[in-house]
């Protein structure tokens, strides 16, 4: 199944109810962070299993793109790269103004910050919460011609938001 | 055990990336001594765009056969995928680099973090790219590798004496004299400052014969202050053309900075006529040697020799933060002035982990910049010293 089929089809799993609304969710394997279409891998056989559904086979297309369809509180396994993927959705995105929010995004894109704060630290405070997140940052940073100097100021903030919210993220 | 991924409409994964490897064997260690077989990686984002990935400097000496040609390594780390997943990592063109590790044929090790070492061929660009599952499989990441060939530039070592007034401290009390520096210890210096540069295709060549004939009457004894015309009187004092003149002196300074200054130096490009380094005895590791030969290459491209990191950051007051004050920063050669003091917020340290940037605790980093990120005039560093060094080693004019 190529370029990046929805798995499994609306209803599926869920006993047939078609009135089901269902979430979708799309994972992209890249070989760099970021939303161009450059950074996606190609040809990448994956599998996603939903509940006791039979896991669907697939591959990857150009856009490196994985989509799955979940009913509300299910979760999915995807495998890929040897590898397995819990994916569960969350409506939770944490204001850009916050740290949690700051790594949140970053991760969104594949940047691989640490593990998202626990509470509502500022992202504009001198502080990085650790090496993981400020790498992260930089990367953001040097990946779009702004001041690499880990600091999370009013360009750096705007400039995240818009590459989340142009690939239809926030 | 799975990935947890708490995904809002979409999420991107990036499975593996490259790290310098301070260590020969062991892929976890993290922090260690420069070495010209482990070069530091510039790793500060993904673009340029053409490219797509971090960029590894790697040196090689011409004059060598094949079979005597050294393994570079870097170490390669699985960041979002489990350790299970089948990677190998193959060279791009294959006639540009020969990887020796893993053998030919050979998938990586199923482990977080892995060695991957190589034997760069000729000189040029090349990638080493990870592939999932066989050889041929898909790439799932790929570095940059630029192959430097190797140039010498000749180094002139100078210890002159230093007569003047008798020198008290700013307490008063006598400046302790300094051990003259030996050969030998100049010879090592000379050999750490090659380990740092080798990635980068330079290195110096010093003479067989240190010269130790110069003397000079400066003001006060035993010191240069830089900031008068002694720098000047100082390198020429019994100056070789077509050389890099180094003076290992006690103390760089004036009376109030006793054993404040490691070394000073100007740029050949900026000063053709009286450039050279200075060395005070205080210095004892190959960096700080080669943070003043990177100013004699004309690094910082800043006729103030303004390092960006000793201005204060007046975005945050009170911090004691100076400008571009980061991990990646205090990793780079050209700034070797970065405070390591405690960060301390609400009376609590914070930020511990910049401390140890991949050159032990506390230790200043020796990596050039090889991109050239947004026209940032501290960058594309690499470019820029081996401009100079071809400058320097060119044959003088008639």
């Amino acid at each position: 199944m190529a370029g990046g089929h929805a798995v499994p089809r609306r209803g599926e799993g869920e006993g047939g109810n078609a009135a089901v609304r269902l979430r979708e969710i799309r994972v992209f394997l890249q070989k760099y962070p970021g939303t161009a279409a450059r950074a996606a891998v190609d040809q990448l056989e994956y599998s996603v299993a939903v509940g006791d559904a039979p896991p669907v086979q697939g591959r990857t297309g150009s856009d490196g793109m994985v989509t799955i369809r979940l009913a509300p509180g299910a979760t999915a396994t995807l495998r890929a790269l040897g590898s397995e993927y819990t994916i569960s959705p969350t409506d939770e995105l944490h204001p850009i103004e916050e740290m949690r929010g700051v790594q949140q995004r970053l991760e969104m894109l594949g940047y691989c910050p640490g593990p998202l704060k626990g509470d509502d630290a500022r992202a504009d405070a001198y502080v990085n919460p650790d090496a993981e997140t400020e790498r992260a940052i930089l990367d953001f940073q040097a990946d779009n011609d702004l001041f690499a100097d880990a600091q999370f100021g009013s360009k750096s903030s705007d400039k995240l938001k818009s590459v989340v919210r142009n690939a239809r993220g926030e | 055990m799975p990935i947890a991924k708490a995904v809002h409409k979409w999420t991107r994964i990036v499975p593996v990336r490259f790290f310098r490897a301070p260590d020969a064997d062991d892929p976890y260690v993290t922090s260690g001594n420069p070495e010209a077989d482990a070069p530091d990686p510039d790793n500060r984002g993904f673009l340029p765009a053409d490219q797509g990935c971090a960029v590894l400097p790697v040196g090689r000496d011409e004059s060598l056969a094949e079979a005597d040609l050294p393994e570079t390594r870097v170490r390669l780390v699985r960041q979002d995928m489990e350790d299970a997943g089948v990677l190998h990592v193959v060279a791009s063109p294959p006639d540009r680099l020969e990887v020796t590790l893993p053998a030919a044929g050979a998938a990586l090790p199923s482990a977080r973090k892995m060695m991957v070492k190589f034997k760069a061929k000729s000189a040029g660009e090349a990638y080493l790219e990870v592939r999932f599952g066989s050889a041929e499989g898909p790439i799932i990441h790929r570095l940059r590798v630029v192959v430097n060939p190797l140039r010498d530039v000749r180094l002139a070592a100078h210890v002159p004496t230093i007569n003047g007034t008798a020198a008290n401290d700013s307490s008063g009390n006598p400046v302790a004299a300094r051990a003259v520096r030996t050969d030998d210890d100049i010879r090592g210096l000379i050999e750490d400052v090659n380990r740092i540069y080798f990635p980068y295709g330079i290195r110096f060549v010093l003479d067989a014969a240190i010269d130790r004939a110069g003397v000079l009457n400066f003001t006060k004894q035993g010191f240069v202050n830089d900031m008068t015309n002694e720098f000047d009187r100082m390198t020429a004092l019994n100056r070789v053309a077509g050389a890099v003149n180094m003076y290992f002196v006690p103390q760089i300074g004036s009376i109030d900075e006793v054993d404040q200054v490691g070394g000073s130096a100007n740029s050949s490009q900026g000063s053709p006529r009286t450039f050279g380094s200075l060395i005070a005895d205080m210095a004892v590791g190959g960096q700080t040697v080669s943070h003043e030969l990177g100013h004699v290459l004309n690094l910082v491209k800043d006729s103030h020799y303004v390092h960006v990191n000793t201005v204060p950051d007046r975005a945050h007051p009170g911090t004691g933060r100076d400008v571009r004050d980061d991990i990646v920063s205090r990793r780079r050669l050209m700034w070797a002035y970065t405070n390591f003091q405690l960060v301390l917020v609400g009376g609590v340290q914070v930020m511990e982990y910049r401390d140890d940037v991949g050159y032990f605790y506390n230790g200043p980093g020796c990596m050039l910049t090889v991109k050239n990120l947004d026209g940032d005039r501290t960058d594309d560093e690499m470019a820029e010293v081996q401009r100079n060094a071809a400058r320097l080693a060119a044959p003088p004019r008639p």
